[in-house]
């Protein structure tokens, strides 16, 4: 696996430490590794939210976390999961795509109360059953922002799926859920991607800048950034 | 239930047909005894009894308790309540419109021609149909329509530049002038003297009508827009919502009692299918008139599940919240591939066909009988005929599902119509005849995607993936017996596929249409004969093809136009009027020889164009482009041209939602300022200028779009 170029940022809140930049495809997915998913533990719970990158970051996690041969849960809740991705990392990495393919199981949530069903009910026995210790939410929220669900009913929703995932992040399982802004949401569910954030061990923002993709992580003691240039996403 | 009659003497009658919806719901003793107590609790006139009901496929019925309740306007807020008091517990039939359900329930749709008995306290006794929904030679109600538009010159009054108010009636128009009032008076007069039964309006819901009842509300002067003056008109308040990906916005509702209103701007099926269109869907799919024209087409066609449910006696789920099942993404891959294309093969081609299977979704599930309950039935697990093709997955060969069944009549109908249109001679009833059958069309379109799984209340995964397994077998078998008749395969996908074969005429088309229905059960017609085809490639990289993109003549002369500027609503009028006009000069090539030919005159079309922009003679319309914004503009700080006019129009004091639709001009595109890049149409006054290189790269990218496959450069463009 290429190694991460260790490239200091311009910006001034930025540590040496973790800051990096990446030359080519294969180099994201060990970036991910040095930068949100530890290939070691602790597990827990990992917000990566901002622009609608985090989805294909999210999807990028599995894909690693995959060729290291762990089995990976993937929840994908803004019907987004693409095989076609999962393809071409694998292919660019040296890999049998069929190999990836197999190691990552889904399930799509249409509605809400999908989601917060498939967090509540059926993660738990998924993760005894595959042995898995990977989780990915790609979009846990976008389903909630649906305007046919009351506030009222969207809150009781968000409440029972956040405690369904902090009680997972305590049993040993890494929990990462990629979770865009909202185009369209009420003012009381604007909270949520913040509630979700405020919820978690680590939380990283994602922007996209004139330079790729941003990754952005306060942490209580120092912040780190790391970048995906515009070419390499681009070819993803 | 408030019912709508109109005499045969010409009377409006107001009727009220006492009707008792119920709800279902299941749950535990204890939760059940609860919601009991807390219904006993309440001042409502319901009546309560255990009863058992089916779920659709479930092989035992459900133990539930049926709440009749007497008094309508109160079955929501009994929903609402116990929804809320008792999480757990599971609900029936709590969600459909009341509306709809009175008209499964006496089997009555809107507009039917009906016999009713009548108490002197106008209360309905009987009441039934003498036509029936699936007649095509009804005649629709002799109603009266006034038409309301504002007299505003800007793409979207809301957006600004408003002025009178048209009024038409019986041929006659009238300009009110003003927001005074004189203005209301004499709409009210209006009003009361003709007594429309619809009210046609262009941007009534979002605009005419909040404005005219907020001036009559000010000077407090009396507008009679009901006709059931006991009742106040409906308002539902704009929203946007996601729907296959996309944000879409909805610009609110005005609806009456009594009379309709119809907002041509806030209606597709107005739009798509005109008046006759949309009282075909409400006919069909029993959703009254009001509400079809605001909603989706997925209503409708759930409507018409529902009550194929209801009429079946089943339960009808609250929501669904089973979520498939995990599984590997490779057998994902394998299963959810959708539907089959051959990407075509890139550049201009002479005398091709074009064969359309007709409804092929809905037609595999009503032939191969798929619905939910029947997929993986218990029943033909072993027989080898109900096996989907390279799935698992089987179907019932012994009971008829609830999806067939709902979807049979509409095929069948819509069949009809199209036969009675070749036939039909007379120019009006030819006009009728398509906008009914284009109605239906768009209800058996979004069939596959209601019925299948994502918004179904019924829906199945395994359900949507046998359709598409079908479906591909189904390309692949037409595919090969065209190649054994001698054919090459230019292009296909999912259920229409383009043909080339040497001296093969309509005859040769036709009879292999034929031979592949005869082989597949399912109905492939020759949508045409092309005298020349150009499948065109991405403008990323221009040897890679792209699926439905080309522009093709017919031997009829018309041409068949997909996926350039011309069919898209974000290209300016300019760059379309260009690319029409120069496609109307190639089409007089019948061959490629004489298309080849035709060339130097198409470029001669464009260069035109581009001197009439450099020389500054473009006008608003043509430079006016149209962006449907994909966030909400107060939230969203990224400059793109869409946000910063939407920055614009919202300084202007115009609400703006994501989905919203607005109107701009490319002023300056590099400007260092962003607010100098572009202007909002909608209110443009004083002076202002266009930035001409940046839409000449626009009419350019739209000539070699079409061009570039003949060997033509960027350099053939210039003056
Ligand atoms: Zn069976």
């Amino acid at each position: 696996m290429a190694t991460v170029a260790q490239q200091p940022l311009a910006s001034p809140v930025e540590t040496q430490q973790g800051n990096g930049a990446v030359g080519k495809p294969s180099d994201v997915l060990a970036m991910l590794r040095q930068s949100t998913l530890p290939a070691a533990p602790p597990a827990g719970l990992i917000v990566l939210s901002g622009h609608a990158a985090v989805y294909r970051l999210g999807l990028c996690a599995a894909v690693d976390r995959a060729m290291a041969g762990e089995t990976v849960l993937y929840l994908a809740g803004a019907n987004i999961f693409d095989p076609f991705l999962v393809g071409r990392l694998a292919r660019a990495n040296r890999v049998t795509p069929s190999r990836v393919l197999q190691q990552i199981h889904v399930s799509r949530a249409f509605t809400c109360h999908q989601m917060v069903r498939l967090v509540t009910d059926c993660l738990a026995s998924a993760i005894q059953r595959y042995a898995a210790r990977w989780v990915i939410l790609s979009g846990p929220l976008e389903t909630l922002y649906d305007e046919a669900v009351p506030d009222q009913e969207a809150a009781r929703l968000f409440r029972t799926m956040l405690l369904a995932l902090q009680h997972l992040a305590q049993q040993n399982i890494h929990i990462l859920c990629a979770s865009s802004l909202p185009a369209k949401a009420s003012y009381a569910r604007r909270g949520f991607l913040s509630i979700l954030r405020a919820h978690a061990h680590r939380a990283i923002d994602v922007r996209e800048t004139e330079e790729g993709v941003r990754l952005y992580e306060q942490d209580t003691a120092d912040s780190k950034c790391w970048t995906v240039p515009r070419s390499v996403w681009n070819r993803l | 239930m408030v019912v709508w009659l109109l005499g045969e003497d010409g009377r409006r009658l107001r009727a009220v047909d006492p009707f008792v919806p119920t709800l279902y719901l299941a749950a535990p003793p204890p939760l059940l005894d609860y919601a009991l107590q807390l219904l006993q609790r309440g001042s409502w006139r319901i009546s309560t009894r255990r009863v058992e009901r089916y779920e659709l496929g479930a092989l035992q019925p459900t133990a539930v308790l049926e709440i009749a309740v007497d008094a309508p306007a109160q079955f929501s807020q009994i929903a609402h309540r116990l929804i809320q008091a008792c999480p757990g517990a599971q609900f029936f039939h709590v969600d459909i419109s009341l509306p709809q359900r009175y008209f499964y329930d006496r089997q009555l749709f809107p507009l039917a021609r009906c016999e009713a008995e009548l108490t002197s306290a106008r209360l309905v006794r009987t009441i039934h149909t003498l036509d029936s929904p699936w007649d095509t030679d009804y005649v629709a109600p002799p109603l009266t329509i006034m038409e309301l538009s504002p007299d505003s010159p800007s793409p979207n009054p809301n957006h600004g530049g408003c002025g009178a108010l048209v009024v038409r009636i019986d041929g006659e128009e009238r300009v009110l002038e003003g927001d005074s009032a004189a203005l209301i008076h004499r709409l009210d007069t209006l009003l009361t003297r003709h007594n429309p039964d619809i009210l046609l309006t262009d941007w009534g819901d979002s605009f005419l009508l909040p404005r005219l009842m907020a001036i009559a509300e000010r000077l407090r002067l009396p507008l009679t827009l009901n006709r059931d003056e006991q009742r106040p008109v409906g308002t539902k308040k704009p929203h946007s919502y996601f729907s296959y990906g996309r944000i879409v916005s909805h610009a609110g509702a005005r609806t009456l009692s009594g009379r309709l209103h119809l907002d041509r701007h806030n209606s597709f099926a107005l739009t798509e299918t005109g008046l006759a269109g949309l009282i075909e869907q409400a006919r069909v799919a029993k959703v009254d008139l009001q509400q079809m024209a605001r909603t989706t087409t997925g209503t409708g066609i759930t409507s018409m599940q529902l009550e194929t449910a209801c009429r079946d006696g089943l339960l009808i789920p609250h929501r669904k919240q089973e979520p498939e099942s995990f599984r590997s993404a490779l057998d994902l891959l394998q299963t959810d591939q959708g539907g089959l294309v051959f990407a075509p093969i890139l550049g201009y081609h002479e005398q091709v066909g074009e064969l359309d299977f007709s409804s092929m979704y809905p037609s595999i599930m009503v032939r191969f009988n798929i619905s939910p309950e029947t997929v993986n039935c218990r029943c033909c697990r072993y027989d080898p005929a109900a096996r989907v093709p390279e799935l698992s997955h089987h179907t019932c060969r012994r009971r008829e599902g609830l999806v067939p069944r709902t979807l049979a009549p509409l095929l069948d109908k819509r069949a009809r119509y199209k036969r009675l249109l070749a036939a039909a001679t007379n120019p009006a009833a030819r006009t009728v005849l398509d906008q009914r059958q284009t109605a239906l069309k768009w209800l058996l379109v979004v069939s596959f995607g209601y019925l299948g799984y994502k918004n179904a209340r019924f829906g199945r995964i395994e359900a949507h993936e046998s359709v598409t397994a079908y479906s591909r077998d189904i390309l692949l078998q037409a595919k090969e017996t065209a190649e054994r008749q001698g054919y090459r395969l230019l292009h296909a996908i999912v259920d229409s596929l383009w043909l080339q074969k040497p001296g093969a005429a309509r005859e040769d088309y036709d009879s292999l249409a034929r031979m592949i229905t005869e082989q597949t059960g399912l109905a492939i017609n020759v949508e045409g004969i092309y005298r020349w085809i150009g499948f065109l490639p991405s403008r990323v990289n221009p040897r890679m093809p792209v699926p439905n993109q080309f522009v093709g003549l017919f031997d009829h002369g018309g041409m068949k136009i997909r996926g350039i500027e011309l069919r898209r609503s974000d290209a300016p009028l300019l760059v379309k009027r260009a690319q029409a006009e120069m496609l109307r000069c190639l089409s007089e090539a019948r061959t490629l020889a004489e298309f080849q030919e035709r060339i130097p005159a198409a470029l001669k079309v464009i260069r035109a164009y581009r001197r009439h922009l450099h020389d500054g003679h473009a006008t608003v319309e043509e430079l006016a482009i149209a962006k449907s914004l994909s966030r909400d503009p107060q939230t969203y700080r990224h400059q793109t041209l869409s946000m910063i006019a939407a920055q614009e129009l919202l300084a202007r004091g115009v609400l703006l939602q994501a989905g919203d639709s607005i109107h701009y001009i490319i002023t300056d595109a590099e400007a260092p300022y962003p607010p100098d890049r572009v202007r909002a149409v909608a209110g443009l006054g004083g002076t202002w200028s266009y930035d001409a290189a940046a839409y000449d790269a626009l009419l350019c990218k739209a000539a070699l779009a079409v061009l570039r496959p003949l060997g033509v450069t960027p350099a053939d463009l210039d003056v």
